[in-house]
């Protein structure tokens, strides 16, 4: 009796903190598409975000933008390769870690880490220097070199941390079947790893697609420009065009939504590695 | 097929001496077990075997090609793991298919392979379904498969009974020995349980510390232990121990200890042996009360009932003698009361007697 009262005291009181976390969360984002949808350039001042009349008009505005597509294209190219380069290296060193000791692997280890600390915008100003000696400087190869650098040493804990729970057993049951320890990996322990290597990749995909302080100190032609230095223009030094800037962030938005939706599955079984145990 | 030949083998993990002057020999088509206590470097072994482990010294031979150097896929091995180590993102079919179709063989010959193995350990039902999808029993049938399709050279097992409960193990133990006697592959069996190291092998190795202690056929093993560490492993429950004294009396050997006095044979003292300390081994099952020995009693055993726990085909009565425990089988139908006395007979072949300090047994004595 007195503990079912307690069960449900407990139940409406947790329910109460997630309504109130939504609600905290998804507050600005309403106010994003409350001010896309709303005539007017500057987002109205009320504490609801209901618009006032509906309109597409900012969603023109940003489409109609004469690069779009191009600028589009460019972002998803840079995303995309960065998550193919960036978990291309990561694997073999975060299987390397995993399965073999050697001299200098946990100094290795902790100097990775250490790289952690330091923001991105740290470094922008020796990176533009490298690129422009490279001649990189004003490409996406420039750009996905530095994403892809840059992700690497997550990626490399990540999928350290999901090879970790592999048992040793898979690899050597497809060495005595026959397998090189190189066809081993490729064979079996990349499959098994696939949804943390799924969920690695969104990661730096996803920080590459949302970057903006390097995209925007390193690329300057018009068409090659990346979605968030495309978006911040609209909201510039002399016109700010807040419609368009929050429909356009919404447009934005969606591949990233999409892909999520995509490998949810996996993200849940890659969060919960260790179901890949035979 | 093909014999295995295990010379010297030597193994450390960095300080640590795992394995130290090994020799194993097991026939074409024999079906050895390597049996010992956890940490005794059984798996150790049986991976040097396997070459998933490189010797540090001695050579491994398979019929008269020298292994001892050679990768796994190189050697021809089939092996079932502990864990079974099923390919997670396989099906049972693609488990079963992977060693054959990294090497190459013919679909045709891979789809008959699978047919004869399923039908075999009845995998037909299960071929289609991912190992997640299988229980502790199924997949253990399947990963046996996976090791029987491959049809190589050697078959290795470590310990594939020990995620399985009491009953299914029992049942497989058979299935395992059914199997062999069908395809009568040469076989090296790891198991830390001396009831499946008896009744599967036809050798048995007794490992301790990285050393074989003893080999031979299980029964010759269990009658004549060669250590006290031997004496103790095999069997159960588990052979009595008692300290005792060596006395030459009358032109006889007798070996007595408060409540005990027996003469063991002349064969189980070797040759000139010495009055002094040794220790006694009696086993449970080898003692009866004189009357139902049905043999020549070779001296008497004096106990003390203290409880007794009566199986209905047989009891076992934990007894004190002298002030030691001590545990006699006996026949279902005797049924001693708590805290009475209990005479014991045993016959003069079953009496062990072990050198006090070294543990070996007399007849087995250094030097
Ligand atoms: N890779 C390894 N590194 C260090 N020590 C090991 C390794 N593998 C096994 N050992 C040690 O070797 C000994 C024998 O192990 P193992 O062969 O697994 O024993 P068993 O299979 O008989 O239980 C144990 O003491 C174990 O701790
Ligand atoms: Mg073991």
């Amino acid at each position: 009796m007195n503990e079912r009262r307690v069960g449900w005291v407990e139940s409406a009181l947790s329910h109460l903190a997630i309504v109130v976390g939504v609600a905290f969360s998804l507050y600005p984002v309403l106010w994003v598409v409350s001010t896309a949808l709303s005539a007017g350039s500057a987002p109205e001042r009320r504490v609801l975000p209901i618009p006032r009349s509906l309109t597409l008009d900012h969603v023109h505005h940003f489409l109609s933008g004469p690069h779009v597509v191009s600028q589009a294209v460019s972002s998803l190219v840079v995303s995309v390769a960065t998550a193919l380069v960036g978990i291309a290296i990561a694997l073999p060193a975060a299987y390397a870690l995993s399965r073999f000791t050697f001299v200098g692997k946990e100094a290795g280890v902790r100097l990775l880490l250490a790289t952690q600390m330091f923001p991105m915008v740290a470094s922008a100003v020796p990176l533009y220097i490298v690129l422009e000696t490279l001649g990189l400087l004003d490409t996406r190869t420039g750009l996905v070199v530095c994403y892809a650098t840059t992700s690497v040493p997550f990626a490399i804990f990540q999928l350290r941390g999901a090879f970790d729970t592999i048992p040793k057993d898979l690899e050597e049951a497809a060495m005595v079947d026959g397998a090189t320890r190189f066809g081993a990996f490729v064979r079996v322990v990349l499959p098994a790893a696939r949804p943390a290597i799924a969920v690695t990749g969104l990661f730096a995909f996803m920080s590459a697609y949302n970057e903006f302080i390097l995209a925007a100190t390193i690329l300057g032609k018009e068409e090659a420009l990346t979605l968030p230095v495309v978006l911040q223009r609209f909201v510039g030094e002399h016109d700010a065009a807040w419609g368009a800037f929050a429909a356009g962030s919404i447009l934005v938005s969606l591949p990233v939504m999409l892909l999520f939706y995509v490998v949810q599955k996996n993200l849940v079984a890659g969060l919960t590695a260790g179901g890949v145990k035979g | 097929m093909a014999q295995v030949t295990i010379r010297g083998v030597e193994k450390r993990f960095g300080q640590t001496r795992v394995l130290s002057g090994v020799d194993i020999d097991v026939p074409d088509g024999g079906f050895a077990v390597l049996v010992g206590p956890s940490g005794c470097g059984k798996s150790t072994l049986l991976r040097l075997i396997a070459g998933l482990e490189e010797a540090d010294g001695g050579s491994i031979r398979f019929g008269d090609r020298d292994v001892t150097r050679l990768a796994p896929r190189d050697r021809d091995i089939a092996m079932v793991f502990q864990s079974y180590a099923l390919y997670p993102h396989l099906t049972v079919r693609d488990n079963l298919a992977f060693g054959l179709e990294l090497r190459k063989t013919p679909k045709a010959e891979i789809e008959k392979r699978i047919t004869e193995a399923s039908e075999m350990l009845g995998l037909d039902p299960l071929l289609t379904r991912f190992p997640r999808q299988l229980s502790g029993g199924q997949r253990q049938r399947v990963a046996m498969g996976r090791a029987i399709v491959r049809r190589a050279q050697v078959f290795l097992f470590d310990e594939p009974l020990s995620n399985l409960d009491a009953a299914l193990r029992a049942q497989v133990r058979v299935d395992i020995k059914k199997l062999h006697d069908r395809i009568g592959a040469t076989s090296v069996y790891v198991t830390h349980d001396q009831v499946e190291a008896m009744t599967l092998a036809d050798r048995i190795f007794v490992l301790n510390r990285g050393r074989v202690e003893q080999s031979g056929p299980p029964l010759e093993v269990y009658a004549r232990p060669a250590t006290r560490f031997v004496a103790a492993f095999l069997g159960s429950p588990a052979m009595n121990f008692i300290d005792a004294e060596l006395e030459h009396e009358g032109g006889r050997w007798v070996v007595r200890a408060p409540g005990v006095s027996v003469r063991p044979s002349v064969s189980a003292l070797g040759d000139a042996p010495r009055p002094g300390k040794v220790v006694l081994g009696l086993r449970p099952h080898d003692v009866a009360p004189p009357e139902e020995l049905g043999k020549e009693g070779a001296g008497e055993i004096h106990a003390q009932v203290e409880v007794l726990e009566a199986l209905g085909t047989e009891s076992f009565a934990h007894c004190t003698v002298g002030e030691l425990p001590f545990v006699a089988r006996l026949p279902g139908a005797s049924r001693p009361a708590k805290g009475s006395a209990l005479l014991l007979g045993i016959a003069a072949e079953h009496v062990h007697v072990f050198e006090a300090d070294s543990g070996r047994a007399l007849w087995n004595r250094e030097g």
